[in-house]
């Protein structure tokens, strides 16, 4: 036993650990690498979806050519209504669900009740969420009611200027929450004495806020902002529920149009071009903001 | 004397319950037969969200207890099934026995095997004789006939684009009804601009397929055509397709606010909720339309065909059916459930369900000619049908293709609705990239 415990002791520090990981490591690798690896092979052929692939032709690198250079491709328009989507949701989500969390921080009467309720739209299945939505935002719906009571106007919401908007007011409707539950857990679990000192000390509100709960609760933040950013990147029932992409390309995202390529228009080359350009768009952002939050935990 | 009178009496009332004994329902004996072969077997049919199979929903039960046959109904969403239906030809696998198909579908499940040819079935013992397949209008029929010269579905919810309009309104401001698109046109600036609350015409115009449905009926009554029937060419960008495309653009302005996101249900609410005094939509709407209990104009709608552009009027025929899948295990038991619900002996039942007419049996039958007044219209409409077809065209192009057709066209068609690019660039678009479909 004793030998035994000594040759392993031995050995590097780095390969318990290594071996341990190998057999998760290796069935994820097996299956999103293989995956991975599969899905940029169909982006380097032209095939029709439903046919075998044996009828797959090799084109190299021109799907994405077509894609980026193409008079036809509407990829670049539905890039631009991505990139507001992510802005334009993520922000407000980050925002809304911070000071949410920190107003239901206070020992308030309801509190749990509240936070019971807020779970409600994250639970919901999108496929409703979406049809609630385009209840909701219709000419006589629930949204222009009240924008009438309020403003005297109602608003189409169905149209190519405020589609976009009202996808995204939905989406911070349901996704609000998500921040709300995650950074009200982390505020529960920051520590007392540092804001003990710094009212001894005199601070003001603003300052333990800006000055020890900001900074601690930073990687936080960026954590759930990257789980966020993922998940809003693949978004595809709502907004196809809502206006299956229309009206023209104004709600169209990139996962909609990955999908109107493979499954609709059944060209699996230009889908599968597409979808490895989301899945860098999403890899590479992922690791930048892993990066910062990495720098921020180290210094904090 | 009295114990002689109830001795008659007595005799009378066997002799009557023996009668009533051997007299068969046809429908009962076949099914006896069914049960008999078949029964025990258990059939999975994938169907999509539609009026017609929640009158089925109400028949199943009956047809199950009569043949012993279970049903399982694999219902989803329209669009989810046509997915659904490419990735069981793509993957050739055989999850269902049957399956509700339309017509925009019919080329693929027949071209690639997937569902089997009817022919032989319409012949066999297993057709019950109160079926009459050819009492189907032929129009519907034919929606689901492949170069082969087989049928590949059966239709039940037979489907036409005709005028609704609003009796009551037209008569009220002394307008006559449109008889061609120009005076549609007047006549729905006339209703947006005069009357609170009403605009002129409801229609769906959603990106993507809905665009293409309802663009497809405004093609050929303004010259326009998908492909040209002499050469075989692609021919979007014929004069004629340009004009029907400006011709719906500019008639957005007089529908409901938001139309360019409008699906079906809410240009048929439109219209129900009285806030549009015509529409252009299909046949199917006709019956929600006639409901009291789901429409505020039901009894003020008046039908008609569709009305002349400068090259003529016409329609087109879309519809349902159920194919047949060539790899199921129980054809014998998912024929017998196509031709018992598809059946002339049950179509009383599925149409006082909400089933949608498709037989000449019904379609000239005065007294539900009487009942439903847009029986006339749904007639002269599939002569604009007919008249289409002598022309070689048609509002669904028959090849496997149509999908990535309809939806290229519903792409840019719909950017140019809204004027996200000119007409003349949505048409270039297309016409490049139907043309690049199409030659593969």
């Amino acid at each position: 036993m004793t030998e035994d415990r000594n040759a392993w002791g031995r050995r590097p520090g780095w390969l318990a650990p290594a071996v341990l990981i190998l057999p998760a490591f290796v069935v994820v690798f097996a299956i999103a690498g293989y995956s991975a690896l599969s899905l940029f092979q169909l982006s380097t052929v032209d095939l029709t979806f439903g046919e075998p692939f044996s009828n797959a032709e090799a084109v190299g690198l021109e799907n994405y050519q077509w894609l980026l250079t193409n008079q036809h491709s509407t990829f670049w328009a539905t890039l631009r209504v991505t990139v507001i989507y992510l802005l334009g949701t993520l922000i407000p989500e980050l925002l809304l669900g911070f000071a949410i969390a920190l107003l239901l921080n206070r020992k308030m009467r309801g509190n749990s009740l509240f936070t019971a309720v807020l779970v409600i739209p994250i639970v919901l299945m999108p496929s409703m969420v979406g049809l609630i939505g385009r209840l909701y935002f219709s000419y006589d719906g629930l949204v222009n009611y009240f924008f009438e009571i309020l403003t005297g106007i109602r608003h189409n919401w169905y149209g190519k200027d405020l589609a976009l908007l009202a996808v995204i007011l939905v989406d911070i409707w349901e996704w609000s929450p998500f921040f709300i539950l995650i950074l009200l857990a982390g505020l529960q679990t920051l520590p007392i004495e540092p804001f003990e000192a710094a009212r001894v000390d005199g601070a003001s509100r603003w300052q333990s806020f800006t000055l020890i709960t900001l900074p601690l609760m930073l990687p936080l933040l960026l954590t759930t902002l990257i789980l966020r950013f993922m998940d809003v990147l693949r978004l595809f029932d709502v907004i196809f529920v809502m206006f299956a992409g229309g009206p023209g390309t104004a709600t169209t995202t990139l996962p909609l149009y990955v999908y109107r390529s493979t499954l609709v228009l059944r060209d699996v080359g230009r889908g599968s071009a597409a979808s490895i350009m989301l899945i860098i768009i999403i890899v590479s952002l992922t690791v930048i903001l892993i990066k910062v939050r990495e720098r921020i935990k180290f210094e904090v | 004397m009295k114990v002689r009178f109830v001795f008659v009496l007595l005799i009378l009332a066997l002799a009557l319950t023996s009668v009533s004994a051997m007299s068969h329902d046809p429908i009962e004996d076949w099914a006896a037969g069914i049960k008999e072969a078949y029964g025990g077997t258990t059939i999975t049919v994938a169907v999509a969200s539609h009026p017609s199979i929640e009158a089925f929903k109400t028949m199943i039960p009956r047809f199950e207890e009569l043949t012993g046959i279970t049903v399982v109904l694999d219902e989803m969403e329209e669009g989810q099934l046509g997915q659904r239906m490419l990735l069981e030809v793509s993957a050739e696998s055989a999850s269902y026995d049957a399956m509700m198909t339309a017509i925009e579908w019919s080329p693929l499940v027949a071209s690639s095997g997937y569902a089997t040819p009817l022919e032989p079935w319409i012949a066999s013992d297993i057709t019950p004789e109160w079926f009459n397949y050819e009492d189907i209008l032929q129009a519907y029929r034919d929606m689901f006939l492949w170069e082969d010269g087989m049928h590949y579905g059966i239709p039940f919810a037979g489907e036409t684009v005709f005028m609704f309009y609003r009796q009551d309104l037209f008569e009220e401001h002394g307008i006559d009804v449109p008889a061609t698109y120009d005076e549609v046109m007047s006549a729905a600036q006339y209703f947006s601009d005069n009357v609170d609350g009403v605009h002129g015409i409801s229609y769906r115009a959603r990106l993507g397929w809905e665009f293409t449905y309802m663009w497809s009926i405004f093609l050929a009554p303004f010259g326009g055509m998908m492909v040209d029937p002499a050469t075989g060419d692609v021919a979007l960008d014929s004069p004629g397709t340009v004009a029907s495309l400006e011709y719906i653009r500019d008639l957005w302005q007089y529908g409901p606010v938001g139309v360019e996101s409008f699906s079906f249900p809410e240009a048929w609410d439109a219209f129900m909720l009285g806030r549009a005094a015509i529409m252009i939509e299909a046949s199917a709407a006709a019956p929600e339309v006639e409901n009291p209990d789901k429409s505020l104009v039901a009894g003020m709608t008046g039908y008609s065909p569709l009305p002349a552009g400068p090259a003529g009027a016409f329609s087109g025929v879309w519809g349902w059916s159920f194919a047949m899948m060539e790899d199921s295990m129980q054809k014998e038991a998912a024929w017998a459930f196509i031709a018992y619900l598809t059946s002339e002996g049950l179509q009383a039942d599925y149409l006082a369900n909400g089933g949608i007419v498709s037989r000449a049996s019904a379609l000239g039958d005065a007294e539900l000619q009487a009942a439903n007044p847009y029986y006339e219209a749904t007639l002269a409409t599939l002569e604009q049908a007919a008249a289409l077809g002598e022309l070689g065209l048609s509002v669904v192009l028959p090849t496997p293709k149509w999908s990535q057709v309809s939806e290229i066209m519903g792409i840019e068609g719909a950017r140019a609705f809204i004027g996200e690019i000119s007409v003349d660039e949505a048409i270039a678009s297309m016409q490049a990239q139907v043309s690049e479909v199409l030659a593969e």
